[in-house]
């Protein structure tokens, strides 16, 4: 540990205008939270090569406070804010009304002042400094807002072997607007009553607090295939550079309602309808395009379904497919590869892609002009 | 997906934020947390002049100059005088600092070339941070024995001369020292860029002083100076931040 401890100091001697004695116990802090962090870490235990985990978290803590140290003062503090304020703002919810961008701006300015005083509270008591230390100079500025990000993501186990950031847990609480009497630690909620010394005065409390943790879960990943479609989807989004709907799209997965879609990327009704109708546009051409198995196979209308068509609607497609897109299609359905279909229609694969398309648009339309509310629905997704 | 979430937001609330930075617990207005010297800045100007296989960053140099400054009263040897004018910094590898600095000290300044050999054999990149550890003390040593012997004036009966120039954010100085060794006589001319003065220090705390309310001339001298002594020259600069340069005057024997 002296030998860390040492490296850090020459390190921070060498990037900073601090002074000697700054520079010694900011080295020294670090050092003694990583000898901690390996000690206690089984895994770092077992790993046969502690020094070389000590030095490796040693250096990443060292970087996170170089950050800030070049950042400043004021850019400094404006880059921990925005962090924690998006990593928090779909958690903090005005109770009972609808969230607007402007309301939960002001929830997170109250609710990070209180968390930055938990975050120093912690940072004094972890690094065994007085309770009336606090930080003067921009070293030291740099190390709290260091420690106040890590502290923030920090994870709480809670039950089902999942886990959660404090920080978030923290706004799930502030959100809830528990009266302070009964802010119980989320620490020992997540954990449950372990020891049962522990008063039970508050155990509902804990009961309650921990039903609505796990409900306030945003959903879970539906399924693979759903991730699957939506990681492609962006990455065609962004492919064809179409910047403003895959930002759109971002902001659709999270559930977020128009208006505040608005504010955040600063568009008028009108201009988000347009958006949204581009957006449209390139999620139909995304589906039609060679991604189209893995769409259709998430809307259930792939081949193998008949494309999600009823019988009679298949008839309807028989008679208005040409007799070559009719052949392609059985050849499709007998599992031929598209290569091979080609050479055996007699046209080259470029022109099989395009009749192909044209095949599953007709396809489309059928399906959503016989059913136009739902399959719109399932358009949206 | 979050990914793209997180970035779209940081960047959209940056907007409201940069207008209303938030306070932190203990501040109660505007606090001011760069409590470093910036006096020193003035200096280091010249110091970027100094010919180096990589540059050394300026928080590298004004930790260099400050020690430097500090050391230049001390009776070390000149091999010490760099070694601990490097140590602050890393005080880590004391056996190979010894050996580069020996190096350092027997080649000339202009060759590193000559401390390849002793370092990985590697050769020197062209940022400070791609360096490696020996290289970067290696590069301190060089800075340093550069800063040391621009800062130190030894006069003999064969070179009673020295000449200084440092250039700072005021402008140049320009420093002119003359010796009558055998007498312990030695005269200081110096051309300041703006308003300052010059200290001379002798024997037994005795100072020589001139100042002056402009850019121009300044001259002191003292007596009965003796060999092997180091008698400290400061000339200060009536800036925002009243600062000081120090050089060190010794006389000595010819070898």
């Amino acid at each position: 540990m002296e030998d860390i401890s040492q490296q850090l100091y020459s390190e921070l001697k060498q990037a900073t205008r601090a002074s000697d004695r700054n520079c010694r116990d900011v080295a020294e802090r670090i050092a003694v939270e990583v000898a901690r962090i390996c000690a206690e870490s089984q895994r770092i235990q077992a790993s046969g090569d502690v020094d070389a985990w000590s030095l490796s978290l040693a250096r990443h803590r060292l970087t996170q406070c170089l950050k800030y140290y070049q950042l400043k003062s004021n850019r400094g503090r404006v880059e921990l804010h925005s962090t924690l304020s998006a990593v928090v703002y779909r958690y903090i919810t005005p109770p009972q009304v609808q969230a607007s961008y402007q309301a939960r701006l002001s929830l997170i300015e109250d609710f990070l002042q209180g968390f930055y005083i938990e975050a120093i509270n912690a940072f004094r008591r972890e690094t065994q400094l007085l309770p009336t230390y606090s930080p003067r100079s921009l070293l030291e500025l740099s190390e709290y807002m260091a420690f106040a990000e890590r502290y923030a993501k920090r994870r709480i186990p809670l039950p089902g072997r999942r886990s959660q950031q404090l920080i978030i847990l923290r706004a799930q609480t502030f959100s809830q607007q528990q009266p302070p009497e009964t802010l119980v630690d989320i620490e020992q909620a997540a954990e449950g009553a372990s020891s049962d010394s522990e008063p039970t005065r508050s155990s509902a409390s804990l009961q309650q607090v921990r039903e609505q943790m796990v409900a306030q879960e945003p959903e879970v990943a539906e399924s693979a295939l759903r991730d699957a479609v939506v990681t492609q989807l962006m990455a065609y989004l962004e492919d064809k550079q179409q910047q403003d709907c895959a930002d759109y799209f971002a902001l659709r997965l999270q559930d977020l309602p128009a208006n505040e879609i608005e504010t955040i990327l600063k568009l008028t009704p009108r201009q988000r309808d347009y958006l949204q109708q581009r957006f449209k546009y390139h999620l139909i051409r995304f589906a039609l395009s060679h991604h189209w198995e893995l769409v259709h196979q998430w809307l259930e209308a792939d081949l193998e379904r008949n494309f999600g068509l009823t019988p009679w609607q298949w008839q309807q497609l028989q008679t208005q497919i040409t007799d070559q897109q009719a052949e392609m299609l059985q050849l499709k359905q007998q599992g031929m590869a598209d290569a091979a279909i080609a050479q055996t229609v007699g046209c080259t694969v470029n022109q099989f892609q395009k009749q192909w398309t044209k095949l599953l648009e007709q396809a489309w339309e059928i399906r959503n002009d016989l059913v136009s509310g739902a399959a719109d629905s399932s358009h949206e997704e | 997906m979050e990914d793209r979430f997180y970035a779209l937001l940081k960047q959209r609330l940056r907007e409201e934020i940069e207008a209303n930075p938030p306070r932190f617990p203990w501040e109660s207005g505007p606090m001011e947390y760069e409590l470093e010297p910036t006096a020193l800045q003035v200096w280091t100007r010249q110091l970027r002049a100094i010919a180096l296989p990589t540059p050394l960053p300026d928080i590298m140099m004004e930790r260099l100059f400050s020690q430097c400054q500090t050391l230049l009263q001390s009776s070390l040897r000149d091999g010490a005088k760099l070694v601990k004018a490097v140590e602050a910094i890393f005080p880590q590898h004391p056996d190979m600092l010894n050996e580069l600095a020996g190096w350092v000290m027997a080649a000339p300044a202009r060759s590193p070339e000559a401390l390849l050999a002793d370092t990985d054999g590697a050769s020197f990149p062209s940022q400070y941070d791609a360096a490696t550890e020996s290289q970067k003390m290696a590069l301190s040593l060089m800075a340093a024995h550069e800063i040391l012997e621009t800062l130190t004036c030894k006069l003999t009966s064969n070179q009673p001369q020295a000449k200084r120039d440092w250039l700072t954010d005021a402008g140049m100085v320009r420093l002119e020292v003359n010796a009558k060794v055998e007498q312990g006589f030695v005269s200081v001319r110096a051309h300041l860029p703006c308003a300052g003065c010059l200290v001379f220090r002798g024997n037994a705390g005795e100072e020589a002083t001139a100042r002056r309310a402009d850019s121009g001339s300044v001259a002191v001298a003292q007596f009965d100076l003796q060999p092997e002594a180091t008698y400290l020259l400061d000339i200060q600069l009536e800036l925002p931040e009243h600062t000081s340069l120090t050089f060190a005057v010794q006389l000595g024997q010819d070898h």
